[in-house]
Order: structure tokens, then sequence, then C-alpha cells
């Protein structure tokens, strides 16, 4: 009986027991590794990371695989590719400046070359979704809430709407049909996304711009002060400045109509769009921090998340091209203010035979070999040709640590630059040295932008198209004054005053004297084409490394400006000459993924998957039109 | 290494031997890369990642060393409130701490800066603790004068895990050489680093209400009941408790039925459905949550990721199950059991499996994790036991094993038409309807007539198009098992007992890296063919850079067809380009530039010596008075040599992990030899 009794005093016992266990799988159930952020904090901290994203801010790997081997800006001449060597007769495809990439000979030879090469591009498929995922997010986010909750929180699905249609349409410009209406669905159990028409993905995303941009203040307005302050700390662009956002999407409006200027797409009317915008675009450039300073960081270990580290180590890739040293060195090949662009200095790293900082020199790369080889000749004594005997590195490396940032700061420095080898490098004390900031949006592209509007009749700006010329040429001085002018770096290089005076001048150079040659040039220029040709090549010179997809994709649909074909000498064999040859590289092809994980939309698409179709944006008389000179551009 | 030599960079017949202190200089310091270069060593030797002197110095200079302890410890009480009815309490705790200390050497003393290069100090600690504790009721009675026992047991049980991992370590350049503390660091970084410090703690727990019921009439007719409620923490609360039952019925018809030659004989029959716990955190949807360095109080948060991928979390996650019937025989033959034969047969599905889908990006998302579909597993095990030789003082056993299983994918999750395990651009696809592990690729590109189109350049390409997605193999083997020998003898010396063990497979492909990249260097006899004259390359012409030309014997044309049209009205002609046996080779170590092609997939079927052991047992004679009921030597080998195997050159269990389809240049598996000794009190 006894026995009895425990068994029945043991029952509940265990019964308790039981129950209290359910409180301990709840708490087993969380994860003490991560934090569970408030609601408030979760929509705002996921918008912030949209902006420091690579698609706004570049990182160590989107810089490194963009000056990699035949990848983008090298092929479309941004820059000129690995330096010039007197030995370019050699079958060796990189060891003379450009690559073959861009103008394809045939696709099934070139085609694998040129997605491997460019495996960045390809990737921005997918990068798109993946990179902007944090947009599903605010949004499953954002449908949950209602209220004042709903009110503080809405502004930021409406700005990552736009930063994600300002990305969609950058991946049109790459791949033409993408999925759009229905990406970003998986929440909703769509696992399956149709691609759609360009045309009609640029219309929506016109649409959703002008309906964000007008509803901005009400939607600001209905925000606590207390949200509002959270937004002023979390928007990194514009620090909540909602007049900012609102200039920053009609520039992208203005963007994305002048890019879709040339074609119809039904109930969308460009110039009337423009019309509406035209009168409250950005007014200044448009910048901000990255995420990390010390973006070089070069007396560190060499190892870190280092921005633009990747500059420094593709240092042989980035010799300037005649496409736009012809345009900035008139004359001789010595700096002569007034006669040559102001910004030369500043964007390209001069050369003084007399160590003489007012007397420098640029070579721009040509895209014929042997008329480098003949010109290196004549620059560079030719008994100290070769790997070793040539001081080939215009970024100095210490001799036992090659390739590392860390090298530099140790090296011979920014003297050993404007004294050493002649020909002419990307600055490295604009684009490396200095804590520059990411442009979002610069005053001279809109300038150009509304000199295309004024040159074609698009909308009324108020000015002429070489005014709007002449404007850009002045506020892209400022921008690249302000690069070169921004605080060194933590541990910069070794300097001297000499190559201080040349590398990161102390006056900004005058600019009016040249912005109003300019415009003369431009007023004389004979028809559209040839002004186009000049528009152009002030937006290569002025976005240069810092957008090369938006250059790729002006490119395409204008056709402008003219590159130089790549001419080899006879013993070139590998690779013959492109004299003549057109462009066959209009997009990208879709990554490999997509027969995989979305096949049943995919072979809807599969036959426009190639290097050939044109994006819908190409005018039809531009279709046929050849990219390049009948020759290069000096003999 | 391995990669080194198939890939070509590090030459086989380097005296290895002779470079063992090729990496220090004179200091004893570690050669920069510059200096090894001009001392003519090749990149295979100085490279920094991964080459020789990198590994010689880590291997010879740098300390590693791990320390565990590991206790276990267990309690247990037993009531006994009536002869057949008992209560039975039993707790244990697993315990594991394991410190690892990581010592680099400093490289050398930069002779411009004065400073120490290199040099790495770590220390990581992990604390695993896994708790069980148990409460049964068990009863235990016998009726009808003992024809019917009952034997059962119920109550509770609790598992729980915890795991703790922490670690501090230098980064950069040290100050001082062979000062081993996370002070010793010249600089520090600019923000916080997970390679300097880190913390992480992890926990999961199920409770369990079981039960099982065996009920035994006259040892003939066996039934077996189980029944079992978990809870698990891994799971979302709304689906945290699941039930799963199981029962079984064996017939000893030994007795029953008087079979020629039959000594013992029994049929079962048994049915599961068994539930299984997610793994730890996998069903908890949360954020990443870091902040902006140049942005002080800026909240960077991102939805949590796996491996770099976003993942989609689509509503709770239920457990997984497997729905189970299986029945068997065993039959033993003639006097003594001389030949027994055991067979079953299975038929399971598992259904609601949680696993992790890709999806494509343009969904937002890289990943779901779901109940992703279901499976359906038939299959057979054999096992044959014989007794050839059997007399008083020895005996010879011998065994052999057989399994064979077919799978099938039943269902997949809504919106999701298959599945795709990516390796190396071959797809290991789950479809409805088809066998799991199923191998595609892309086909050749081939002309309507089926022959293979070449390139401008004379080589085969793949086909770009994904209607040429061809099912080249599986994954699985047709059929495993095993041969296990012993042949035992006896007598008053003692006992000595020989065995092997030989395993085989049959079937199932693979994708060999090295093999490939073997081939495309030309360091293997199938890499001989068209190399020279006699051995039938064909004689061709090549055209140098100076214009001028040179007779070569190294030709050779692929069977197919070249296109002489144009890509969009393509005109299919006998292929007549010569290409040459280095470049035809080359191409295989570019992958084809599009992909590994059919030809690259290889059968992985083996035969392989498993082991061998000889043992001898003292006879107990001697051993008794010694308080040792037993004493047995042994030697044994493991691992010894493949009988016969399809993929040469290559171990072919030196796969990545299980379930793999691709080797790459692993380190084979030890062959290993062994002493031992085994006492018995």
């Amino acid at each position: 009986m006894k026995k009895i009794l425990y068994f029945l005093l043991i029952m509940p016992l265990v019964t308790v027991i039981m129950t209290s266990c359910e409180a301990e799988l709840d708490e087993l159930w969380k994860n003490p590794n991560k934090y569970v952020p408030a609601p408030e904090e979760v929509t705002s901290g996921l918008f912030t990371h949209i902006q420091k994203t690579r698609f706004f801010q570049e990182d160590y790997g989107e810089w490194w695989w963009q000056h990699g081997d035949g990848t983008l800006p090298s092929a479309i001449q941004i820059t000129a590719g690995y330096y010039p060597r007197a030995d370019a007769g050699s079958n060796n495809l990189y060891d003379a400046a450009y690559t073959y990439t861009f103008a394809l000979l045939a696709e099934v030879e070139y085609g694998t070359y040129v997605q491997t090469g460019n495996g960045n591009c390809q990737n921005r498929f997918n990068w798109f979704y993946t990179d902007l995922t944090n947009y599903g997010d605010i949004r499953n986010e954002i449908n949950k809430l209602s209220g004042e909750e709903y009110d503080n929180t809405i502004i930021y699905l409406k700005l990552a709407t736009v930063l994600k249609d300002v990305v969609a349409l950058q991946t049109v410009d790459l791949f033409n049909k993408i999925p759009y209406f229905s990406a970003f669905n998986g929440s909703l159990g769509e696992f399956s996304t149709p691609y759609d028409e360009p045309d009609a993905i640029y219309k929506s995303v016109v649409e959703e711009f002008r309906a964000i941009a007008t509803e901005l203040p009400d939607i600001y307005n209905k925000m606590s002060a207390v949200a509002k302050k959270t937004f002023e700390q979390q928007d990194i662009f514009f620090k909540g400045d909602v007049n900012k956002w609102i200039k920053y999407i009609n520039g992208e409006t203005l963007r994305a109509c002048v890019r879709v200027s040339g074609v119809t797409i039904d109930g969308l009317n460009v110039n009337s769009v423009i019309t509406e915008v035209i009168g409250n675009l950005p007014d200044q450039d448009y910048t901000c921090k990255g995420r990390m300073t010390n973006r070089n960081n070069i007396a560190g270990a060499g190892d870190g998340e280092l921005l633009t580290r990747a500059l420094y180590e593709r240092w042989n890739r980035l010799t300037f091209p005649d496409v736009m040293m012809t345009q900035m060195n008139h004359g001789t090949d010595k700096f002569e203010a007034g006669i040559d662009d102001p910004r030369l200095p500043l964007i390209c790293a001069g050369f003084t035979p007399s160590e003489d900082a007012d007397d420098i020199e640029f070579y721009g790369v040509s895209g014929d070999k042997e008329r480098n080889r003949k010109a290196l000749l004549g620059l560079v004594d030719p008994t100290s040709f070769g790997e070793k005997g040539m001081r080939r590195n215009g970024y100095p490396q210490k001799g036992e640590v090659t390739n590392n940032c860390q090298s530099l700061a140790t090296a011979a420095g920014l003297d050993m630059i404007v004294k050493g080898f002649p020909w002419t490098y990307f600055n490295p004390v604009t684009f490396l040295f200095t804590e520059w900031e990411y442009d979002i949006s610069t005053r001279a592209e809109i300038d150009l932008l509304l000199a295309e509007v004024a040159l074609k009749g698009l909308a009324s700006t108020g000015k002429t198209a070489g005014d709007h010329i002449a404007d850009a040429l002045t506020h892209s001085t400022d921008f690249w004054y302000g690069m070169n002018q921004a605080e060194w770096v933590t541990s910069k290089p070794p300097t001297t005053p000499l190559a201080d005076a040349i590398l990161r001048p102390a006056a900004k150079p005058e600019a009016s004297t040249y912005a109003a040659n300019l415009k003369d040039r431009f007023n004389a220029a004979n028809g559209e084409e040839a002004k186009m040709e000049i528009i152009m090549q002030q937006k290569y010179i002025h976005l240069n490394m810092i957008k090369p997809y938006e250059l790729f994709a002006e490119l395409r649909r204008t056709r402008h400006p003219k590159l130089e074909p790549i001419t080899t000498p006879p013993s070139y064999t590998q690779y013959p000459p492109l004299t003549g040859q057109t462009l066959v590289w209009e997009r990208f092809r879709y990554p490999s993924t997509q027969i995989s994980w979305n096949k049943e939309e995919f072979i809807k698409v599969e036959q426009d998957d190639n290097w050939v179709n044109p994006i819908f944006w190409v005018p039809q008389n531009k279709r046929s039109e050849n990219y390049f000179l009948l020759r290069a551009i000096k003999n | 290494m391995q990669q080194s030599v198939a890939w070509g960079t590090f030459n086989r017949d380097y005296d290895l031997s002779g470079l063992r202190d090729a990496y220090k200089d004179e200091n004893g310091w570690m050669h920069t890369k510059e200096n090894l270069e001009v001392l003519g060593w090749p990149q295979a030797f100085t490279s920094s990642n991964g080459g020789l002197f990198d590994m010689l110095w880590n291997n010879y200079e740098n300390e590693n060393l791990d320390e565990k302890i590991h206790s276990i410890t267990s309690a247990k009480a037993t009531v006994k409130f009536l002869p057949y009815l008992s209560l039975r309490v039993q707790g244990g705790i697993d315990y594991t701490t394991t410190d690892y200390t990581k010592k680099d050497k400093v490289l050398r003393k930069n002779a411009t800066t004065g400073k120490w290069e290199g040099g790495k100090f770590k220390y990581d600690v992990e604390e695993a603790m896994i708790q069980n504790y148990e409460g049964f009721f068990t009863f235990d009675k016998d009726f009808k004068n003992d024809e019917l026992h009952i034997d059962a047991f119920a109550g509770g049980a609790c598992k729980r895990f915890d795991y703790t991992k922490s670690n501090a370590g230098t980064m950069g350049n040290f100050i001082y050489p062979d000062f081993w503390t996370i002070n010793n660091m010249d600089g520090w970084p600019d923000s916080f680093d997970g390679r300097i410090a880190d913390y992480s703690t992890e926990a999961e727990a199920t409770y369990s209400v079981l039960g099982q019921a065996f009920a035994s009439y006259k040892d003939k007719y066996i039934f077996e009941f189980q029944a079992r409620n978990d809870w698990s923490s891994t799971l979302p609360k709304v689906n945290r408790s699941y039930f799963y039952p199981g029962a079984s019925f064996t017939w000893n018809f030994t007795d029953d039925l008087k079979l020629p030659l039959v000594n013992y004989g029994k049929l079962w029959l048994s049915w599961a459905n068994v539930g299984r716990p997610a793994p730890r955190y996998f069903a908890l949807s949360s954020y990443n949550v870091t902040s902006i360095p140049t942005y002080s109080g800026t909240n960077d948060i991102t939805p949590v990721i796996d491996n770099g991928k976003a993942i989609l979390f689509m509503g709770d996650i239920k457990p997984e199950r497997k729905r189970e019937i299986e029945t068997g025989i065993d039959v033993k033959f003639f006097e003594g059991d001389r030949l027994g034969i055991n067979l079953s047969y299975y038929d399971n599905t598992v259904y609601d499996q949680i696993m992790a889908v890709n999806l494509t990006p343009t969904t937002g998302k890289d990943l779901v994790r779901i109940n992703a579909g279901e499976v359906k597993n038939q299959g057979i095990e054999l096992l044959l036991k014989g007794l050839p030789v059997a007399y008083k003082n020895f005996k010879w056993e011998v065994s052999l094993s057989l399994a064979r299983q077919w799978s099938e994918v039943v269902k997949l999750y809504p919106g999701i038409d298959h599945y795709d395990d990516i390796q190396s651009d071959i797809y290991n696809r789950a479809k409805v309807g088809e066998p799991v592990g199923s191998l595609y690729l892309r086909d050749y590109a081939k002309d309507p007539n089926g022959n293979r189109i070449v390139s401008a350049a004379g080589l085969y390409t793949l086909s770009t198009e994904s209607k040429d997605e061809i099912c080249v193999g599986n994954i699985n083997p047709d059929v495993y098992g095993g041969l296990n020998s012993s042949f035992i003898s006896h007598g008053t010396w003692g006992e000595a007992r020989l065995s092997f063990g030989i395993d085989y497979k049959f079937g199932g492909n693979i994708l060999s890296y090295s093999n490939v990249y073997l081939k495309g260097n030309g360091l293997t006899t199938n890499s001989l063919p068209y190399r020279d004259a006699e051995h039938g390359g064909i004689e061709w012409t090549e055209t140098l850079n100076d214009k001028s030309t040179r007779t070569r014997h190294d030709g050779l044309i692929l069977p197919g067809v070249k296109n002489i049209g144009t890509a969009e009205n393509p005109q299919y002609v006998e292929n007549d380009i010569v290409v040459s046996a280095y470049d035809y080779y080359s191409s295989f170590l570019r992958d084809m530039s599009t992909g590994f092609g059919a030809d690259d997939i290889q059968e992985n079927s083996y035969i392989k010596f498993r082991e061998i052991a000889l043992e001898y047992t003292l006879p107990a004679r001697l051993t008794l008075p010694l308080k040792v009921q037993r004493l047995t030597f042994g030697l044994t080998a493991r691992n010894l040599f493949y009988l016969y195997k399809t993929a040469e050159n290559i171990d072919p269990e030196s796969l990545l992990g299980t379930n793999s389809w691709v080797e790459y240049t692993n380190y084979p598996t030890s062959r290993t030899y062994g002493f031992n000794v085994k006492i018995t009190f």
C-alpha cells in the first residue's frame, strides 16, 4: 500500500515537470547569437543595408573584378588595360594594351572568355535580386503594420522601392528582359518568376518614380519626431532630407527617360515626364561616405576589407586610353592650362621629364599596338626593357612584398610616380589615397543629360546644349577636384613637394576658359551626331572608372564616343586585328542558375540569351552602326 | 601537393627529402618569396598559399595543440513497487572541453623596417555537454504457466545539448618572436574582427514521453508495440510536438513448420513511422545586426544568411517523417547451422523532408528552408553465413552481404519543379518520377544526326541550349556489400584466428578532377595517343609567329562534323580540322571552357581488400591464475589495396563527403597497421 502511495505521488510530479519543460523549449527555440530587433529597428536597418550594397558602394571585390583580365572598363576603353610594352609582338593576349573582348570575332570562340572575364557583369543579374533582398523583407514587414507604426515606417519601403528600381533599370540595361513584376515574391510562394518586357519595366519604373516623388512630402510629414530622427540617422545617403531624395528621384527619372527617348513605349511620353521633373533636379553633387575609413590602409596588414585596394592591386590595368586622353590633352603632350582639360591632372597622373611641377606630360594608350611600341621606344631607354630592367610600375612596390598595400607605405612613394615610367595612369592620389566619398548622383551627369535633352528638343531646359556642356565641364572639374582634395588616408604614402604639386595641386585648375572653348567646339560641331560625340566624350571623361556600367549602356545606346580599333603588328597572329568590326557584344547572357532554378520561365527567353541582341532602347537607326573609328586616333 | 601534381605545377621527379630545409635561410627564417625565386625555385614551391615551402614551414615550424577532456558520468536508481512493477530513474552527463592552441612562428625580421613579420597566436575553447535524464515504469510478468510473457515500459525522457565556443587571437605581425600572448600584436585593426575574439553559444533540448510493450506467446509469436511523443526545441511551437508509433510481429516457425534441412527459421513484419526534428536554429528566421563604422549609431540589418545565401522561411517547419514497412526471413540450415540466410525487404517513404532548396535568386532569396518533398526507397538486404569447414579444432566461417536500393522522388514542394545540387556545373537532380541522385549536364553540341560538332579550333564544345541537358548517370551504387571470412583453430596451445574482409561497390558515377587534370597535363598514359607518330599522331604543318612553318606529328582529327555555314544556317560536313595533341589535352584543363562533358563522368565501382587480422588467444589455463578471463594479441591491417576499380589513379573512396560525386585531388583513405592486446577480466 505504501508503495502504491509513492506511485500516486510521483505521477503528479512528473506532470509538473513536463509542463515546466514547455517554457524551456520556448527559450531554447531562440538563437542567443542573434539579436532580435524591435519592429522599428528592422525596417530602417534593412533599408540602410540596401544603401551600402555594391550597387551604390563598390567594394574591394567589385573593383578588383572590374579591372581584371578582359573585363568591362578595358573592353569599352574606359581604361587601356595592361600597360603597353615594347615587345607587343607577343601572342600573349594581355601583355599589350586593351583586350579583345568587346568586339567579338566569333561568339563561340570568345563567348566563354567574355563570360568568364566579365563574371561580375553577369553576376549583376543575380545580385540585383539578392543584394536587394531586403526590399522584399521591408515590404513584408510593412505589410504587417498599421496606424502609427505604418506611418513611421512606410517611407523606408518607398525609398527602398526607388533604390530597387534604379538597380532594376541597370539590370535591364545589361540583360534586356528580366523578371521584375513578380520578382522578390518568394515569400508569397512564387518560386518561378517570369521575364518581363524591358519597355514595360522602364514605363513602370518611371511611373513609380513620379508617384513616389510626389507623395514623399506627405509621407514624411506623417512621421513622428522620433521616427524622423531615426530616418535621419539611418539614411546614409541624404540624412533624412526628403527634398534631396525627390531631386535624386527626379534625376533618375530624367536618366531613364533620356535612355528610352530613341524608342517608343506605349503609354509613356518621355517628353512630358522630362518637362515635369526638369525644374527640380539635383543641384549639387550627391555623395556619401563609405562604410569604412582607411579604404587603402596601406600601413595595415594588407588583407583587410579595403575598398579601393583593388585598384592598387590592378595597377597595371589602369593606363589611360587615347579615347579620352585625346579629348583632354590637346596640342602637345604637355599640359597647357586653358588649352587642356582642367581635369587632366586630377584624373590622370602627370609625368615630369624635368622635375618641374609646371612641366608635366601625359601619354594616352593607343588602340594601335604598334604605335604604342614605337612611342614607348621614344620615351624609355630601350636597353632597360624587360621584366626586371624597366621600371614598369607606376604604382611602386617594395621588392620583397609585391602587390601588398602595405608595401607602398615604405616604397619610394608618390615621387616615383611622377618621375618614373611616363605612360599615363589614373591619378593614384585621387583614386587610392584619399577618403573620397561614393557618388550617388553628380551634377555634371545631370548637365550632360540635359545637354542631350536640349540638343534633341526633348524638353525645354532653359539653356542651350552648349551651355549645359560648359556647365558639365565646370561641375565635373569641381567634383574631381573635390575627390582629389579629400582627406588623405590615415597612412598616406611618402610624398614630396614635387609629387604633391603634380598629383594633388593646391589650387583648383582654372576651368572657365576651357569650358568656353569646349562650348565653342560643341556649337561648331556639324550636326546632331557630331554633337552627341562630344556629349558622350564628356560623359566618358566625367564618369570614367566610377560608373562603367552607365557608360557601357550609354555607349550602346548612342554609339558614341567612337572607339579605337585594336590593331596589332603583323606578327600578332593569335588574335587578328579588329578593324572594321561591328560590336557584337550588346548584352550579357543570363547566369546558368536561371536554367536550373527558373527553367520554366527561362526557356521562354532562351532565344534571346546571346551576346548580340541589342537592348530595346537602342534606336533602330543605331543598331547596325559601327562602334569603331576606321583607324587609331593618333598615327 | 596532390593538386599541384594533378595540375601539372609540380614535377613528380623532385627529390622531396632533399628539400627538407630549403625553405629557411641562414638565420632559420623563412625565405621571402622573392628570395626563393632568385634562388630559382618554381612557383609550386614558393607560393604563399599552398606552395611546398609554405607547407613545410607550417609542418615543421608552427605548432597546433589540441587538448581534450572528456568525462562521462551517470547514476541510476530503481524502485521496485511490486515484483513485476518498478520505477527506473537514470541520468547521465557527457561533458567535453577542448582547447586549441595555435602558435605560428615569426617568419623573419624585415631588414628595412626592423620589424618582425608574421607570427600568430590563437586560443580556442569549445565546451559541449549532453545531459540525458530518463524515468520509466517497467512491467515484466509471465502469464498462463509462463507461456505468455509481457515486458513493457513507459515513461519520460529529456535530452539537452549545450555548446559554447570562444576564441581570442592575434592579427597582423608579432612585436616579439615566440612570445605567446594576445597582446603581442604590432597594430590593431580599425574595426572588430571575429578573428581576434569571438564567442557563440547554442543549445537545444528534446523532451519525450514513450512506451513499449513486448508480448511473447510460447516464444513463437512475438508482438511488439512502440509509441513515442517528442517535443523538440528546434521546431516552431505549433509543430514542436510529434508522435511516432511502431509495431512488429515475429513468427518463429522452427517448430511449426518442419522443413527439411532447416534447423531454425523465423519471419518478421514490422511497421513504423518515425519523426526527426530540424537542425538547431534551422527553422528560425532571424536577423544579423551590425553597425557601420563610419556612421556611428546606424543600424545595419540583414536577414540571416546561410553561407552567403539569402534564406527564405516559408511558414512553420514540421518534423521530418519516415514511414517504413519491413519484412524478412532468417533461416539456418544443416546441423550446426552450417548455412544461414537472412533476407529482408524494406519499403519506406521519407516525407516532409527538412532541407534547404535552391531558389532562383529572382525570388529575392537563394534558398528556401521547407519540408521539401517525399522520397520513396525500396531495398533488399541479404546476408549469407556459411560454415564450410567445421572440425573439432578448426573451422572456417564466411559471410557475404549484399544490399540494393531503389529510390524515387515522389513529390516536391509546390512550385518547385526540381531540385538541383550543383557541383562543377553538374547537377545532382531531384525530379518527380526520377531516381534520386540522377546526374545531369549539357550534352556536347551535336548536329541533327547526332554527330558531335567541333569548334573552329577543332575541339568539342558543349551545347548552349537547355534542352540538351542529359542524364549521364547516378551517384548511387547499384549494389554494395562485403565478404568476410575467418579461419579459427584452437587447442591446448590456445586459439588462433585469421580473418579478412573485402568490400565491394558496383555502380555509381563520379567526376574525377584528378583524372581530368592528369590527362590534361599529359601525366597519365591515357594522354599518350596522338603525341607522336608512334602513338597515332598525324602529320601537320604549324605556322609560327614569324610566318615560318614547321612539321609536327602530333595531330589528330576529332570524329564529328564542323559547320561551314553560319550560326543561323549551319551546314555540317565531316570534320577535317587538325588539332595538336597538346591543344587537345589542354582543353581538359579548361574544363572544355564551357564545363565538363559526358566523357568526363566515370563509373566508380571497386572491390577493396579492406582488412586482414591475425589474433592469438592464450589458453585459459595460463591466464585464469592471473584473474584474466581472456588475453588476446592481434595484428591488423586496414585499407590495404583494391582488387578492382574502374576509376584509375584515384582512391574511389576519397570523395568530398558522403553522397558526393566529385573527386577533387583528395587524400586517399589512410592505410593503417595495428597491434592490439585485448584483456578480459
